[in-house]
C-alpha cells in the first residue's frame, strides 16, 4: 500500500471522480434563502461547529469498528440518528456510492467490510477506506473537515461574484476550525460517542433546497 | 449528578395498568434535597383504565441557579398518558451559576406518550444544561412537542446545552441531538434566530400536514420531526403537525 500521507491526499483532492462537484455542503440552499458573500467564512464556521463534527466522528468510529473487526451498521445507524435531514443523509449516501464504487474497483479487500450495509452514508465508506489504506483517525478526521470546506468555497465561487484568490483566503482562515474538528473527533471509539451537534439552520435550508428544481448543486 | 451546591428537585411519575375493570394507577412521588428545593408536583387532572392526563405544576421559583429539576417518567404496557404543562419555564439570570433539567422517558410495550411542552426561555445570563432521554417499547408512540426561546424579548440569550436522545425498542438510535446555544454559537447554529419549535412524533405513519415545508422524515420508519426556526413564538407553533400526531387514534 503506499503512503498514508500520500493516500490523504488523494482521497481529499476534488479531482477524485466521486462527483465532488455536485456538491456545495448545502451553501446553495444558503444562498437561495439571502445568504451572501461576505456571511460564507460564518457559514463555514458554522458547519464546523455542527454538521462536520458530526461527519468526522462518524468515519473516525466506522475506522475503529472495521479495525477491531466490529460490524459498522451501528456506525451507520448513529450518524443516521445525528442526521435529521433526509436530504442531506440522501445526498451523504449517493455520494457514498460512487466512493465505494472507486475504491471496490481499486482496492477490492478495502470496502469488503461494506458488503453487509446497502446504502451507507459518506462518512462511513471514508472511514472504513482510511482503515483498510493504513490512515490515522486524525488525517481521516482532517479529510474529512478540509473537505467540507473546500466544497462550500468552491461552490460559493459558482454561485457568487468572488475572487478565487479571497476564497482560498477563507479556506485558510477556516484551517484552525479544521483542527478544532480534528481535536474534538480523532478519539471517538464507539458510535454512541460520534458527536451530536445540531445546525437547525442549516439543515432548514439543506431541507428546502431538496425541494426546488431550480438548482445548480445536487445539495 | 448531585453535586453540593445543587438544589435537587425530582418528579416520578409511574403509571401502569391497575385491577381488572379499575382505572390505571398513577404513582407520582417528588423529592426534594432540601426545603428551599423548587420542583414540579404531579397533578392527576384525569384518569381511566387504560389512559391518565397529568399536569406539571411548578412549585416554588423555577429556573435559578443551582436548581436541578429531574422528571422520571414511565408509562406502562398499553397504557395512554398526556403530560400538560400549565405554564412555561423561564431560566434567569443565574450571576455565574448554573442549573440542569433532566427528563427521562420510559415508554412501555404499546404505550404512549402525548407531550406538549410549553416555551422553554433562557434568559440572559442563564447557564443550563437540559437533557431529554426517551426509551421507546416495542409500538409504543410518542408525541413531545418542544419550544427553546432564545433570551426574553429583546434580550441577549443566556447558555443552554440541549441533548435530545431516542432510543427505539431495540435501544437503536433514533435521534441524536446535541445543540450547544452559547453566546460564540447560537447565531451560527440557528442562523439569527431566537425561537426553536419541534414536534417529534414516533410509532405512527403521518400523512402529510399543511406543516410539512418543516418537516424531517427521520431514518427509522414511523419517526417523523417537524422543525421551525422564527424570531417569535406564535410564527413557529406547528400547530397543524401537532394536532395530526397527538389527536390521531391509534
Amino acid at each position: 500500500m503506499a503512503d498514508a500521507d500520500l493516500l490523504a491526499l488523494l482521497l481529499a483532492d476534488a479531482r477524485l471522480p466521486v462527483a465532488g462537484h455536485t456538491q456545495s455542503g448545502t451553501l446553495e440552499g444558503a444562498v437561495m434563502a439571502g445568504l451572501g458573500a461576505t456571511d460564507v467564512p460564518s457559514y463555514l464556521q458554522a458547519r464546523l461547529v455542527g454538521v462536520t463534527r458530526v461527519e468526522a466522528g462518524t468515519a473516525v468510529a466506522a475506522r475503529r469498528a472495521v479495525l477491531d473487526d466490529e460490524p459498522l451498521a451501528p456506525v451507520e445507524t448513529a450518524w443516521a440518528a445525528r442526521t435529521v435531514t433526509p436530504a442531506v443523509r440522501t445526498a451523504s449516501r449517493t455520494q457514498a456510492r460512487a466512493l465505494r464504487r472507486l475504491c471496490g474497483r481499486l482496492w477490492p479487500d478495502v470496502v469488503r467490510p461494506l458488503d453487509p450495509l446497502s446504502s451507507p452514508g459518506r462518512a462511513v465508506v471514508l472511514g472504513a477506506v482510511a482503515a483498510g489504506l493504513g490512515l490515522g483517525a486524525e488525517a481521516l478526521a482532517r479529510v474529512v473537515a478540509y473537505d467540507d470546506v473546500q466544497t462550500v468555497c468552491a461552490a460559493s465561487l459558482k454561485l457568487l461574484p468572488l475572487d478565487p484568490t479571497v476564497v482560498t483566503g477563507w479556506v485558510v482562515d477556516a484551517l484552525p476550525g479544521v483542527e478544532e474538528v480534528v481535536a474534538a473527533t480523532a478519539g471517538v471509539k464507539s458510535p454512541s460517542e460520534i458527536p451530536a451537534v445540531a445546525a437547525p439552520q442549516i439543515e432548514v435550508w439543506a431541507q428546502a433546497h431538496a425541494r426546488t428544481t431550480r438548482r445548480l448543486f445536487r445539495a | 449528578m448531585l453535586t453540593t451546591t445543587e438544589r435537587l428537585g425530582r418528579t416520578r411519575i409511574r403509571v401502569c395498568a391497575g385491577p381488572p375493570g379499575g382505572r390505571c394507577q398513577v404513582r407520582t412521588a417528588v423529592t426534594r434535597s432540601g426545603a428551599t428545593s423548587s420542583a414540579l408536583r404531579a397533578v392527576v387532572v384525569d384518569h381511566g383504565p387504560t389512559r391518565a392526563r397529568i399536569a406539571l405544576v411548578p412549585e416554588g421559583a423555577l429556573l435559578l441557579a443551582g436548581d436541578a429539576v429531574e422528571i422520571d417518567v414511565t408509562v406502562g404496557d398499553g397504557i395512554d398518558v398526556d403530560l400538560i404543562e400549565p405554564g412555561g419555564t423561564v431560566a434567569y439570570d443565574m450571576r455565574g451559576g448554573r442549573a440542569r433539567w433532566d427528563v427521562r422517558v420510559d415508554l412501555g410495550q404499546d404505550a404512549a406518550l402525548r407531550w406538549a411542552g410549553q416555551p422553554f426561555v433562557v434568559a440572559g445570563g442563564a447557564d443550563v444544561t437540559r437533557a431529554v432521554r426517551v426509551r421507546c417499547g416495542a409500538g409504543s408512540r410518542l408525541a413531545l412537542r418542544e419550544t427553546l426561546v432564545l433570551g426574553r424579548y429583546g434580550e441577549q440569550p443566556g447558555t443552554i446545552h440541549q441533548t435530545s436522545t431516542v432510543l427505539g425498542a431495540t435501544g437503536r438510535p433514533v435521534l441524536v441531538e446535541d445543540l450547544p446555544l452559547a453566546a460564540d454559537t447560537t447565531a451560527l447554529l440557528l442562523g439569527g434566530h431566537r425561537v426553536l419549535t419541534t414536534v417529534l412524533s414516533l410509532g405512527l405513519d403521518v400523512a402529510g400536514t399543511t406543516d410539512d415545508l418543516d418537516r424531517y422524515d427521520l431514518d427509522t420508519p414511523g419517526a417523523v420531526l417537524w422543525r421551525r426556526l422564527g424570531h417569535h413564538v406564535h410564527d413557529t407553533e406547528l400547530a397543524t403537525a401537532w394536532q395530526q400526531v397527538s389527536g390521531a387514534d391509534r
